[in-house]
């Protein structure tokens, strides 16, 4: 057995699996509890910042999402990333020009809290087109950790998505599909203002009944109908289903609107893009891609 | 709360080949909101590290700028001997990628590791200056208390000569920082 176990030294990732075990109802609870105390304040660009206007937020937000994208990282590493930075943002004043360094600080630990291979310091730099430097961006980090009070581990849409999922009855091959629009919605939603102050637990839940809705999955069981998985998903997460419902539009308002930037933009520009939009026009798999 | 987080395993298939290593995309590099003024930002940045270094100062009671107790704290700092501790509290780490400043964090994480990880984690932590008192006892029955490295002056001066230990002078002394919280709610981080 011992040297099986040498065998598996490969040259891959390797990652801990699911631990079904963690899907549980008191784990959801403690969830739903927990988070919100990782809920930044909804209003520090009023509040809080005098430099940073919502524009530099989606501006940061969207590089971050195409250096994560690049660097294949874990899927939860963006929005965490982005929990850090607006977690930082509604307690300190932060200048225009020390926002990507701040951004490249969350993405920094948040590759570390997730990553079996973090991202490095220098490689960061490096998307900054050198504007900063790695000295620099570990003395923010250190910042950053004492204004998050080292709490790193925030709880994100993505843990409350493998609980949803998991309460569904469908196939396990529908269920990847499904997982895999509702990260990318959620990966959508940290990028847009509008969603700074929703719970992850509600993006989470509006991220799959949108995936959901856009994959057509409804016809085939009525209880996977957006109705009742509406009302479903809102008593898991004890909101009110018009809620959920309103969050869920906003999602899919979202979307149709960074497609149709998106759209705009592969036509003036390169073929490489447009092939993505091809892709996206059945599916909303790409969405981060276009997004960018 | 950071027990209840689920490790995601992310079960989404793409994501299993590793980092690129490849140069990054150009268009990706790109540097978002104009010049950075660097001069501006080692101020600001400064300021940051030595408010957060008085903070972890009076709540420590040590300086850590000058590696020294200081008087009048909750905590009573005496030296000890490395060899009395575990090795890897002494033991390089296992990858040096970066070279300059990997080192010099090792050196001071070590550092960093001691003075909390004696005083903090040898007893539960303590939450009133009494039952302080008596974990002294026991920590020094256990292990001793601390003593620096020879790497440790190697870190203080160098925190002079250039900037990038400036850094991981705080870091050491964040360390201590990450433990404080745990004296109020201990179960918070396990």
């Amino acid at each position: 057995m011992e040297h099986q176990l040498l065998c598996c030294e490969v040259d891959t990732i390797r990652r801990a699996y699911q631990d079904v075990n963690l899907l549980n109802d008191r784990v959801l609870q403690t969830m739903l509890k927990a988070e919100e105390n990782y809920l930044p304040s909804p209003n520090y660009f009023k509040c809080v910042q005098k430099e940073i206007v919502p524009k530099m937020r989606k501006i940061v937000a969207t590089w971050m999402l195409e250096v994560c994208e690049e660097q294949k990282c874990e899927e939860e590493v963006f929005p965490l990333a982005m929990n850090f930075l607006d977690r930082f943002l509604s307690v300190e004043a932060t200048r225009k020009t020390t926002l990507q360094l701040l951004g490249a600080a969350c993405m920094f630990l948040a590759s570390k809290m997730k990553e079996t291979v973090p991202l490095t310091a220098e490689k960061l730099c490096i998307y900054t087109d050198n504007s900063i430097q790695p000295g620099e961006l570990l003395q923010m980090e250190v910042l950053v950790l004492s204004k998050l009070k080292w709490d790193l581990a925030s709880v994100t849409p993505h843990d409350f998505i493998e609980h949803f999922l998991s309460k569904l009855n469908i196939h396990h091959n529908t269920k990847q599909i499904l997982r895999k629009h509702a990260q990318t919605f959620v990966a959508l939603c940290a990028t847009d203002v509008n969603f700074i102050a929703s719970p992850s637990s509600m993006v989470a839940a509006g991220s799959v009944v949108a995936a959901m809705q856009g994959l057509y999955l409804k016809s085939q069981d009525s209880s996977l109908s957006a109705h009742n998985l509406t009302n479903f998903l809102s008593q898991i997460i004890r909101s009110d289903p018009d809620c959920l419902r309103s969050c869920q539009e906003q999602i899919e308002a979202l979307l149709e609107s960074s497609l149709r930037k998106a759209q705009q933009y592969s036509v003036s520009t390169e073929t490489k893009h447009a092939e993505e939009e091809v892709d996206l026009s059945c599916t909303p798999t790409d969405v981060r891609d276009i997004n960018i | 709360m950071s027990n209840v987080r689920l490790s995601n395993g992310s079960p989404t298939l793409e994501r299993t080949d590793a980092r690129v290593s490849e140069h990054p995309k150009p268009s990706i590099c790109r540097s978002l909101f104009g010049p950075v003024d660097h001069e501006e930002l080692k101020r600001d940045l400064k300021g940051h590290l030595q408010e957060m270094e008085e903070v972890a100062s009076a709540s420590w009671n040590f300086d850590f700028a000058n590696h020294k107790p200081l008087k009048g704290g909750r905590f009573k700092w005496e030296l000890v001997d490395c060899k009395d501790l575990p090795d890897f509290y002494s033991k390089p780490p296992r990858l040096s990628r970066s070279s300059t400043c990997t080192t010099g964090n090792n050196n001071v994480d070590l550092n960093g590791n001691h003075s909390c990880v004696v005083m903090g984690s040898a007893r539960q932590p303590p939450a009133d200056s009494e039952r302080c008192e008596s974990q002294m006892d026991c920590s020094e029955q256990c292990h001793g208390q601390r003593k620096r490295p020879a790497c440790n002056d190697t870190a203080t001066q160098s925190k002079r000569s250039h900037t990038s230990s400036d850094e991981v002078r705080c870091i050491n002394l964040t360390r201590s920082d990450e433990h404080t919280p745990r004296k109020s709610s201990p179960k918070r981080q396990t």
